[in-house]
């Protein structure tokens, strides 16, 4: 899979691109529950490459988990389409949202990947938009003691690896603030579909 | 497991019942040559039975299959499956051979060996229509003998055509097999790209 070649594949590389990890999905402390204004399609297409669609269809399971399947059909380019499956949860702390998501499937693949991806969104109208922890502001939080951390000097810059609790976790993204921590990713406009009148029995 | 959209998730729904739509040994085209067919790459929808719109995904696979998505829409929406597929032109007829590959990452089972046949055509607006063939007036045929094949046990069980690519090509051209494919459409789709 091309990183960054569209809005697809940037959800998958949410916790790679930030160079953040955290010990625990945001929200483990207090329970996860799906965020409804998700369910549906959603749409995003890249400006930089072949100009393919992406296609994120949310699923919301009754068990509180949602099932998001991502397709790049690639009609515009010679590329073999492309489809990847990942599990997640949302939470919202203190009023912000956050999303937790963990790839299951890669081109019909499973994959045992156990990394899980967290990132921060706001919904305005139609357009979602996912946010990464930015590692330059999260080591400044490590090194301010306001979280439980390390930072190391990386390839690419700053590691930062959480090692607070999920209860600090949780507590320390509730604040009002949480939400300057984290970068724009991508966004997602949703795709309303009439609904067409069922047919005569 | 829910399937809510039972145009697009026809295909499983036989499953579930316990029936297959009849299939095929080979896939339909082997003599003249599986390709993707360009026309059917990317994103349809159209509405199920319930009026609510579901998505059929066509991906175009490097060895020339596709890889297709279906995925149910709306509030109580939790299913998508996948089924790969091959397709091909003989005498003018579109045919695509799918097989049910998975539900919601479970791989299906008791499928028969082979493909299921479904005739489609894309007509000049734009609507993809696909047919199984028909349980009742395939098994005709086999009892017929108008092509090899095997009835199964009583009116529920599967019919399989098993005969080889070169009469299998052959007999699908025909009118009588061109009939044997239902006339009510197992789904219609347009392009939502």
């Amino acid at each position: 899979m091309k990183i960054c070649q569209a809005a697809f594949a940037a959800l998958f590389t949410l916790g790679l691109s930030a160079c953040v990890s955290l010990p625990h999905p945001i929200g483990t402390s207090v329970g996860f529950k799906n965020d409804p204004a998700l369910a549906g399609l959603w749409y995003g297409k890249s400006d930089k490459e072949d100009n393919d669609a992406g296609y994120y269809h949310v699923l919301l399971n009754a068990d509180d988990t949602m099932t998001l399947v991502g397709v790049a059909a690639h009609t515009a380019s010679p590329e073999k389409g492309g489809w990847a499956v990942l599990t997640a949860t949302t939470v919202v702390l203190g009023g912000n949202h956050y999303i937790n998501g963990r790839e299951i499937f890669e081109d019909g693949k499973p994959k045992d990947d156990a990394i899980v991806y967290s990132g921060y969104y706001s919904l305005s109208g139609d357009v979602v938009t996912i946010y990464a922890l930015d590692d330059r502001k999260v080591a400044a939080e490590v090194k301010a003691h306001h979280i439980a951390g390390t930072v190391t000097q990386g390839r690419f810059g700053q590691d930062v690896v959480i090692t607070a609790s999920a209860a600090d976790v949780d507590k320390w993204l509730s604040s009002p603030g949480a939400p300057g921590l984290f970068a724009p990713l991508f966004s997602l406009r949703r795709v309303n579909e009439p609904q067409a009148p069922a047919p005569l029995h | 497991m829910k399937f809510v959209h039972a145009a697009l998730a026809g295909l499983i729904a036989v499953v579930l019942a316990g029936c297959f739509p009849p299939s095929t040994s080979h896939p339909v085209g082997l003599t003249a040559g599986l390709k993707a067919d360009p026309a059917l790459v990317g994103t349809w929808k159209g509405p199920g039975d319930d009026g609510k719109i579901a998505y059929a995904h066509f991906l175009k696979q490097e060895d020339g299959s596709f890889a297709i998505l279906l995925v149910a829409t709306g509030d109580k929406a939790e299913d998508w499956t996948l089924v790969t597929g091959t397709t091909a032109t003989i005498g003018g007829h579109h045919f695509l051979n799918a097989r049910l590959v998975s539900s919601n990452g479970k791989p299906e089972t008791g499928e028969p060996a082979g493909t299921m046949p479904l005739l489609y055509t894309i007509d000049a607006k734009g609507a993809l229509t696909m047919r199984l063939m028909d349980e009742k007036a395939t098994k005709a045929l086999i009892k017929a003998g108008k092509i090899k094949g095997d009835q199964g046990q009583g009116d529920t069980g599967d019919a399989i055509i098993t005969a080889d690519p070169k009469a299998l090509d052959a007999f699908m051209q025909t009118p009588a097999a061109l009939a044997a494919f239902s006339s009510k459409p197992l789904f219609v789709l347009h392009k939502a790209d």
